[in-house]
């Protein structure tokens, strides 16, 4: 086998790696529409599981649209009117209760959003005690840890856990919002430009933690940034004006994107 | 012009030039086999600045990286000139120890000039694939390659039968040969830059 049927071979095996892959979301048909103006344009998607994956694109391509749509926020605004479907490990998430489908797919937001005069104890603890997910002091304390571990924050809070999430930095407010996610154990976690506020150190921690969650849960990460969806993705979407117009392993992607408006947008050349 | 095409623009120039000078160190390295002092010259002349031209070009191919952080063709631009560059570079380490030899017999002259030719059309049709013209690359430059290796293999054939006995020619066949390798690495560099896929022409 000469060399060029070489690379072939092997981007079809990673396409078809992932189509055979358990799916964590999968997109069928989707469009969203904000009252006229149609922001999703029938995209299809399937996200495998247990992996990092990317979308990319430029600012208003519908990036953070589709990511809300994938636990049922975007429902919460009364202008907003989906068609097709999104299913959750194989079930459509509209027969779902949106209790349960935010409890699977845990989403974390561009602007650290702690709830500031609560401690940071209180903050990864409230999800768990809201929902009555646990049964007593002890074993709240020992989520609590659990979750913080996971977020690489509790060696810089064990001793400040009744302090006010306030007095955390930005880096930090932002792990501990990861923290709080993860503590309610979903299956997905959704990002939404998780670091786009944050100092390269603070993007580097988020960017190593993103890499240890995917052992456990698929994360999903919507990012403007092409250099992060390359350092932390295993496979990439790339959304121009609403469509869907590239999917593939990151790999193959940077290296040689198949649609030519890939390759401007990654090589700067767009607009 | 972005500032990062504009990089590239500089770096495609650099890279021609040094095509040009491993071109110029082919033409005449068998006039210094014909113990033509001028050429000797010439050749460690173009050596020398073959040495700097790449230093240059690594150089420039590591900062434009670390600056840009490029993906896709750019990236694979950069990857390719820092070993084109090499290759030409190479070109003029053994263009000029050619040079150095001598050779006294007209018949393993002439069998050197074919090979010699053949490396020259090489070169041009490189040159074809910088301006875009790709098409049957691979195939041009393995016909070409072909031809070398056949004179390389009937050099030594006839090195043997006529009992020669030089060193000097020895190695001027092999590297001749190597070279024409050289070149072929070269197209299979364009062909990855212009499509994405890695070819293999000998």
């Amino acid at each position: 086998m000469i060399l060029a049927e070489k690379d072939r071979k092997s981007e079809e095996d990673a396409l078809e790696k992932m189509t055979k892959m358990r799916h964590a979301i999968e997109t069928v048909d989707l469009n969203i529409y904000y009252g006229d103006h149609h922001v999703i344009k029938g995209v299809n998607l399937a996200i495998p599981e247990k992996v990092v994956f990317a979308i990319m694109g430029p600012s208003g391509c519908g990036k953070s649209t589709m990511l809300r749509a994938f636990n049922r926020l975007l429902e919460l605004n009364e202008s907003t009117r989906i068609e097709g479907d999104v299913r959750v490990f194989g079930k459509s998430i509209f027969k779902m209760n949106p209790i349960e489908v935010r409890r699977t797919v845990g989403m974390v937001f561009q602007h650290p959003n702690p709830f500031p005069h609560m401690s940071i104890y209180d903050n990864v603890a409230l999800g768990l005690k809201l929902n009555k997910l646990v049964k007593d002091r002890k074993e709240l304390d020992k989520i609590v840890e659990w979750a913080l571990r996971k977020a690489a924050l509790w060696d810089e809070v064990e001793n400040k856990l009744h302090k006010p999430a306030s007095a955390l930095s930005g880096g930090q407010q932002q792990r501990l919002c990861i923290a709080r996610v993860v503590a309610m154990k979903p299956k997905v976690i959704l990002m939404d430009e998780p670091t786009s506020n944050l100092d390269p150190i603070s993007t580097k921690k988020i960017e190593e933690l993103i890499y240890e969650l995917k052992k456990e849960l698929t994360v999903v990460i919507v990012t403007h940034s092409p250099a992060q969806a390359a350092r932390v993705s295993d496979y990439v979407a790339f959304l121009y004006l609403g469509r869907l117009v590239e999917v593939g392993s990151t790999v193959d992607m940077f290296e040689n994107p198949k649609e030519k408006l890939t390759e401007e947008y990654l090589t700067g050349r767009m607009g | 012009m972005t500032l990062i095409e504009h990089r590239l623009e500089v770096l495609k120039k650099d890279v021609m030039e040094l095509h040009n000078l491993a071109k110029r160190s082919v033409e005449i390295c068998l006039d210094g086999l014909r113990c033509d002092d001028r050429k000797r010259i010439e050749a460690c002349k173009i050596e020398q600045e073959a040495d700097v031209l790449h230093t240059d070009i690594d150089f420039n191919c590591v900062t434009a990286i670390a600056l840009f952080q490029p993906v896709a063709r750019d990236l694979r631009f950069l990857i390719s000139m820092m070993k084109i560059s090499s290759s030409y570079e190479r070109i003029t380490d053994l263009t000029q120890e050619i040079s150095m030899y001598e050779c006294t017999s007209p018949e393993l002259i002439d069998k050197f000039e074919n090979m010699k030719q053949s490396l020259l059309r090489m070169f041009e049709v490189i040159e074809d694939a910088y301006e875009g013209n790709i098409a049957r690359l691979r195939e041009k430059l393995w016909e070409l390659d072909d031809e070398v290796d056949k004179n390389y293999v009937e050099i030594i054939d006839m090195m043997g039968d006529k009992n020669i006995c030089s060193v000097d020619m020895v190695l001027t066949a092999r590297h001749m040969e190597r070279i024409g390798d050289l070149l072929g690495k070269v197209g299979a560099r364009i062909i990855f830059i212009e499509e994405g896929r890695r070819v293999w022409i000998k």
